[in-house]
């Protein structure tokens, strides 16, 4: 006893940062195959204690693991692997359930709704309908075009912008080579041979347009054209996890701002067009197609509350030369597969990919260095180009 | 890397090289804190563990050549041998830098200018005789590799940090002070300097062309606070570390942002490398003893080499360079004004060194020339400004500019350090332990905490 109170004497901080350290290393240790059973731990270069914290920062808390008797525990644990497992499948199901009539209405939606006003009519090109498909043709609206139902013929959606491999990609982040994204032949994703071109639009187009995203639209928001004419939900740090769980900042048509949740602003609005630029900020979290997987929830979250909607998928912009030569994760090598992922949920018909790519990189796809201050942004002066690529990249469904 | 703030260091390096340090008998201790010193080295810089091993040799046996008895004279000075280890040392140094900056690709070693600083010193004291007993191999060792200093200094001194009398018994004092600077410096870094330089993040996602004049100023503060934070923070765990391992304290900054004037600020701002260039490069010159023209003089080349040891980019250069002629200018013209009116140095510490700061922080003359164009907005109009980018920012980063702001007086830190003994404060400092961890824990299992897009 008076060894103890010595020593708490004369290294009283030493004896507190002990005294505070051992709880949260029993917590982190007896834990770390129950309510820690998600995170790694390497014991040779981190203490058990780090568990604890990972889990307060993911709103794990160290008395979950005692209000639940160590058997349930590891049960909900092994329950929670195999729901990741099984997360596509259950995915697929809601998508069909709910597309099945979503996905004709949204045609029917388009042809009488949308009317926006634009010069787009020169510059979308009709190909010719083959004369099988004569019948159908009548039903179509007038600017859509007939093709196959196997592929989106050109200028539908803009291709996937290639970029150089600098060989430093962490495999990790990446998909197998041949990975089978969307391969529906019923529901919104599906092609039903039913298309239209991109165009030109002036900006009045974007007056019924909704932004989502995350620092990248922050950007475009600020420092675009589109401000007072489009609206705006985004947030930096976003990405398809974690975008529906918090609030974003909402920036309406006049300019005004307030903060909301996705679903409640696309419950309470009504949007011809919504565009989602999403995929930055997972480019260090899980696979790409993980990264689908949740991108296609997300859209299919946005088609339920507007029926009517034309969704661009927005490719996620390049990185620069230095980032994308150096580091593991932000490189254009993820970035390419993941936008030929989520490309693939583009149907042609009310669901486009637009890949603005082209309108910023160089010809091996890397960011030009003088557009970005950090190699990931576009700088303030750059969004110009964005601006443009949208108004030469539309859709018009309408007369 | 190892770095002090990270977990590695923090819960496996230290925990485990303190208890075998205090396990093993006090004679051997240096042994210990050799290897420990090259283990830690190479964790971070590998193979660059033998260029320090082989330098540390080589000075120690050119070191015993140079050594001499300056009792009667009964040794004459061995100029041969000082100048082979200056070659040395200094041909090193700048055959590195020079080597790195012609083809952008060498990387200079961890540390390679801290330790190759103090390997000079060290020859230079031996030969001046200031080094009065003869250096023990082991003394030595451990005097260029510690891994407190190794990786970013201090460039401590023979004499300053304990070797010169051996008087380095460990007390119960010391240690808990150790410990208590180590937390302090822990919590500077990575609760204030880590999340400021996101500021300095966001501005360069902007564009320098594109941001408003008061974000402008806003960001030079927040570099100035940042770089203060994350330096200080530094130079006190280091100092803590030595303390608990039976070292002095090595005071690198005494509050530079309450200095009056710009020279003497850079007597507080790194104060170990602005007295090396003093006592090494300025004095040797002559000083100020030779007329003010060779003061001048003097002081243009201190300022050079302190310009080149920072880095080879033509803005290293104009730093130095303007704060040469602020030097000159308070030394020759306006020191009777300051002396009368203090707080005119204050007003050019407060002025000047956030502008000089914006100008060591961006390498390209282009973008530097844009910033300047913002901050004074009198010679055109910046590209697509939102001129609501200032309460954005603001408005997330006021708390960490206020606490910085208050840390720069001498008065709040004062009273913290006064009161190091007091329970609250130990509990507070406890405190400040635990978030950090946290916040390291989930920077590192998160590489975009810091840079979330």
């Amino acid at each position: 006893m008076r060894f103890i109170k010595l020593l708490w004497k004369r290294f009283t901080l030493l004896c507190i940062l002990a005294l505070t350290a051992l709880p949260l290393m029993i917590i982190g240790w007896s834990g770390r195959k129950t309510i820690y059973s998600e995170y790694v731990l390497d014991p040779l270069r981190q203490p058990g204690l780090t568990l604890v914290f990972e889990g307060l920062h993911d709103g794990v808390y160290p008395w979950q693991g005692l209000l639940k008797p160590k058997s349930d525990a590891a049960e909900d644990a092994g329950e929670e692997t195999t729901d990741a497992a099984d997360t596509s499948a259950v995915g697929d199901t809601a998508v069909a359930g709910s597309t099945a009539g979503a996905g004709s209405t949204a045609v029917a939606g388009s042809t009488a709704g949308a009317g926006s006003t634009a010069a787009a009519e020169e510059t979308i090109v009709y190909t010719e309908a083959e004369d099988s498909e004569v019948e159908e043709m009548k039903e179509l609206p007038e600017n859509a075009i007939a093709g196959s139902v196997d592929a989106i013929p050109e200028g539908v959606c803009n291709p996937v912008m290639q970029a150089a491999d600098y060989d430093v990609v962490n495999i990790g982040f990446l998909s197998p080579d041949d990975t089978e994204y969307n391969t529906d032949t019923e529901g919104i994703f599906a092609k039903n041979g039913i298309y239209y071109k991109l165009g030109l639009v002036d900006a009045t187009y974007f007056s019924d347009a909704l932004f989502i995203g995350d620092s990248r639209t922050v950007g475009l928001c600020e420092y675009g054209s589109l401000k007072g004419n489009a609206a705006f939900l985004a947030k930096e740090s976003v990405n398809v996890y974690n975008v529906l769980d918090q609030e974003l900042r909402y920036t309406d048509h006049d300019g005004e701002t307030w903060d909301a949740y996705v679903e409640e602003i696309l419950s309470e609005n009504k949007y011809g067009k919504v565009y989602v630029a999403l995929g930055v900020n997972e480019l260090g979290i899980g696979t790409t197609y993980m990264y689908y997987e949740k991108y296609r929830e997300i859209i299919s979250m946005i088609r339920e509350y507007q029926p009517d909607a034309l969704i661009y998928i927005q490719g996620i912009m390049h990185v620069s030369y230095d980032k994308s030569s150096t580091d593991s994760c932000r490189n254009n090598t993820v970035i390419v597969q993941r936008n030929m992922a989520i490309s693939t949920l583009a149907n042609g018909r009310d669901i486009f990919y637009i890949d603005m790519n082209p309108y910023v990189c160089d010809e091996d796809g890397d960011l030009y260095e003088d557009m970005s201050g950090d190699g990931i942004h576009l700088k303030a002066s750059a969004y110009e180009y964005w601006d443009r690529f949208l108004m030469e990249n539309a859709i018009v469904t309408g007369e | 890397m190892i770095l002090f703030n990270s977990l590695t260091f923090l819960f496996r390096f230290f925990p485990v090289f303190l208890a075998i340090y205090y396990l093993t008998p006090a004679r051997f201790r240096e042994v210990v804190l050799f290897f420990g010193s090259i283990v830690f080295y190479a964790m971070g810089a590998g193979s660059m563990a033998i260029m320090l091993t082989v330098l540390t040799v080589a000075n120690y046996v050119l070191g015993q050549m140079v050594f001499y008895e300056d009792k009667g004279g009964l040794k004459p000075k061995n100029k041969q041998s000082f100048i082979a280890a200056i070659v040395l040392d200094a041909g090193a140094l700048v055959l590195f830098k020079a080597l790195s900056g012609i083809t952008g690709r060498i990387v200079l070693p961890l540390g390679f200018s801290f330790y190759l600083f103090k390997m000079i010193s060290y020859q230079a004291d031996l030969f001046r005789g200031e080094i009065t007993r003869r250096p023990e191999i082991m003394d030595t060792v451990v005097y260029f590799t510690m891994f407190p200093q190794v990786t970013q200094g201090p460039i401590s001194r023979w004499n300053s940090i304990g070797f010169e009398k051996r008087d380095r018994t460990v007390t119960v004092k010391a240690f808990n002070d150790g410990l208590f600077f180590f937390v302090l410096g822990l919590g500077m870094k990575v609760l204030l300097a880590d999340p400021l330089s996101i500021l300095w993040n966001e501005i360069e996602k902007i564009g320098f062309e594109s941001i408003s004049t008061p974000l402008a100023w806003m960001g030079a503060i927040g570099y100035s606070l940042r770089l203060y934070m994350d330096f200080w923070g530094y130079s006190l765990m280091s100092a803590g570390i030595g303390m608990m391992l039976g070292y002095h304290f090595v005071v690198n900054f005494l509050h530079p942002y309450w200095a009056c004037g710009i020279g003497d600020f850079y007597r507080r701002w790194h104060a170990t490398l602005g007295s090396w260039f003093r006592d090494y490069v300025y004095i040797p010159l002559g000083g100020n003893r030779k007329g003010n023209l060779r003061t001048i003089l003097n002081l243009a080349i201190v300022w050079l080499l302190t310009g080149l040891w920072h880095g080879i980019t033509p803005n290293y250069l104009i730093w130095s360079g303007v704060l040469f002629v602020l030097i000159v200018w308070e030394k020759f013209v306006v020191d009777g004004l300051i002396s009368a009116f203090p707080i005119i140095g204050h007003l050019h510490v407060w002025l000047f060194i956030p502008l000089t700061w914006v100008i060591f922080a961006i390498p390209d003359l282009q973008d530097l020339r844009s910033y300047f164009m913002r901050l004074f907005p009198f010679f055109g109009n910046g590209i697509n400004v939102n001129s609501g980018d200032f309460m954005k920012q603001l408005t997330t980063y006021w708390p960490l500019l206020l606490i910085s702001l208050l840390l720069c007086t001498p008065h709040w830190y004062r009273a913290i350090v006064k009161n190091r003994r007091r329970l609250p404060v130990l509990l507070a400092l406890v405190l400040v332990f635990w978030i950090c961890v946290y916040r390291i824990v989930i920077s590192a299992s998160n590489p975009f905490m810091y840079f979330s897009f």
